[in-house]
């Protein structure tokens, strides 16, 4: 236990430390990779831990990203009434489209979600008056003003800490979540739905409230994703982008609260060498998607389990 | 606006491409009914198959339906080898693995595509795409209603092979169970690569008639690919009758909707009206209830 926290203080002090030594660039990659790990981990909630792999989560993101967008853009809200609305919103959806969705499991829930990750992706790329179709919005930075301190402009620095503290504060609830009777109950549904129906998991209820959560840091990370690229266009929501983050949750390791951190790291460094080869990039990326599928299916964390011969996975 | 003549001729519109649907979907599910497997590489090979047209006709400059032929046996071993290659390893295995497997293989092909092609849109020149068939008032392409035929053609041969002769039979078997199959000496590798093979071809002639018709491009494929898959869903997974049904509503639907909503949203109205029907009937329209 002890050991434990002290693994979690080293990660946390070299997290604090990383922007004084890193080049920008780097410090740049990382806070997406950070949002990245927020988008994740919802995902694995529901893909890991409960089993259900969702082929649509780019749009759920989108959501996020272009209702923020507007909120700001339209109403004149600040970015973070405007990402809280937007995160809350994304839930709500979640909630609802559970009632239908959910009723499908399996294979079938896969292809709904991708059925729907199509029609969100069509939806931003054609409701230009909106959306702005396939030119996209562009999203004004945020600013913060605190008392005592004045307005504080979000630079690179404030963003790449601003973003970890959400990481860190997501997979902390997580963890909770994940150790508490909800958790037991999504992972015995996981494992056989109607054995944990029968000894009285209210399924149904339990179900849409994951999706919600999910939907939720969805529709999170998507605000953020604008709100730091400055830009929001659909070419980031499409199935392209779903197969990406169910990618990364698998080269991480299903149903571990580390595998998001694994898999969005190795991907993102991956994307950064691969740019040496150039337009050959995206060939060689789709490859290793299918390599994984086929060869590293229990992921990075699968890995250390075999060499450490510990549970890390539930 | 909505006078029968109108009505009529979006109707026929639709059948029409309801059949390029169908021709892409046949191939899905052969697939689907011997490897319970959902192929979402096929998008990729009705692009390369496409473009394989291109070059015959166009580079080469034989006829369209020769080079159509070419294009299709050589869309076809590209299939085999995406069977050999990774569908093979992953059978057994839960059904996402393989789609998700199968979209990292589409987009390695599709971009392999925009290297190959380059950025601008080719054409295969097909002198029928230019000529129209006129009957009870109704118009048509005549480019549309050789791929109308070339579809009914595919189909019922198809269907004779599967019914009639010993190789069909085996399919069949191999589909139904697919242990006993072998037990009884069906070598279901081979009807897994038959099927890949068929699927892959079938693909090629969609995709080399519709090229003609409109343009051949990397990311052609998707899209097709997609209602593809949906019309095998709504065929009721593995069952051809189905899927020839499901294709011609989805056509009619799209181009329906296309006239009278607004041309932009109609492939989402589509999605959206069969993402309904799917949650109240996940196992398709024809299909067995679970």
């Amino acid at each position: 236990m002890t050991r434990e926290k002290l693994v979690i203080g080293a990660v946390l002090l070299a997290y604090a430390l990383i922007p004084a030594f890193a080049p920008e660039n780097i410090v740049h990659l990382m806070t997406i990779t950070g949002i990245w790990i927020i988008i994740a981990s919802g995902l694995n909630l529901l893909t890991g831990y409960m089993g259900y792999v969702s082929f649509g989560h780019a749009g759920f993101v989108g959501i996020g990203a272009y209702t923020s967008a507007l909120l700001t853009l339209k109403f004149g809200m600040s970015f973070w009434a405007g990402a809280l609305v937007a995160s809350l919103f994304t839930a709500l959806f979640g909630l609802l489209l559970g009632v239908a969705i959910l009723r499908l499991s399996g294979i079938y829930f896969s292809i709904g979600t991708l059925i729907l990750g199509e029609i969100l992706y069509s939806i931003y790329y054609n409701w230009s008056p909106v959306t702005g179709g396939f030119m996209g919005l562009n999203v004004p930075p945020p600013e913060l003003a605190l008392p005592f301190m004045g307005n504080i402009s979000f630079e690179l620095m404030q963003w790449y800490y601003f973003v970890y503290l959400l990481v860190f504060l997501v997979v902390g609830g997580l963890k909770l979540l994940i150790d508490s009777h909800f958790g037991k109950e999504i992972i015995a549904i996981r494992e056989n739905e109607s054995l944990s129906q029968s000894l009285g998991v209210n399924i149904n209820q339990r179900k849409s409230q994951c999706l919600a959560i999910s939907c939720f840091l969805a529709g999170m990370g998507g605000a953020l994703f604008g709100a730091f690229m400055g830009h929001v266009d659909p070419d980031s929501f499409s199935i392209a982008g779903s197969t990406e983050f169910i990618t990364i949750i698998i080269i991480g390791g299903l149903a571990s609260l580390m595998g998001p951190f694994f898999g969005a790291y190795v991907l993102i460094t991956l994307s950064l060498y691969l740019e040496v080869l150039g337009k050959w990039r995206m060939v060689v990326y789709g490859l290793i998607i299918v390599f994984v599928m086929i060869y590293a299916r229990s992921g990075i964390v699968g890995f250390l389990e075999t060499i450490f011969k510990r549970e890390f996975r539930k | 606006m909505f006078t029968f003549e109108i009505i009529s001729q979006q109707v026929l519109n639709g059948l029409l491409t309801g059949t390029s649907y169908i021709l892409i979907a046949l191939g899905l599910t052969l697939i689907f009914g011997i490897y319970r497997m959902i192929n979402m590489a096929h998008g990729a090979v009705y692009m390369w198959g496409a473009y394989f047209c291109h070059v015959f006709a166009d580079t080469i400059g034989l006829n369209t339906y020769l080079a159509m032929a070419i294009a299709m046996v050589l869309a076809g071993l590209l299939s085999v080898g995406i069977e050999r290659t990774v569908f093979r390893p992953l059978k057994g295995c839960p059904d996402w693995v393989a789609l998700v497997a199968g979209l990292g293989l589409y987009y390695a092909l599709e971009n392999f595509g925009w290297i190959v092609l380059g950025p601008r849109e080719l054409h295969i020149h097909a002198l029928a795409t230019q000529e129209v068939v006129r009957f009870w008032g109704l118009y048509a392409n005549l480019q549309k209603v050789i791929l109308a035929g070339i579809c009914m053609a595919t189909l019922v041969g198809t269907i004779l092979v599967l019914k009639k002769t010993d190789m069909g039979r085996a399919m069949r078997a191999a589909s139904a169970d697919p242990e006993a199959a072998k037990l009884v000496g069906i070598n279901t590798e081979r009807m897994s690569m038959l099927v890949f093979f068929l699927g892959g071809a079938f693909a090629a002639a969609a995709g080399s008639l519709v090229g003609s018709l409109t343009s051949v491009a990397p990311g052609m494929g998707f899209r097709p690919m997609i209602i593809a898959f949906v019309i095998v869903v709504f065929g009721g997974m593995g069952s051809i009758m189905g899927t020839v049904v499901a294709g011609l509503l989805v056509g009619v639907l799209q181009n329906i909707l296309a006239y009278a909503v607004t041309p932009k949203f109609a492939y989402c109205f589509t999605m959206l009206s069969l993402l309904t029907i799917f949650i109240i009937r996940p196992t398709g329209i024809f299909g067995e209830d679970k």
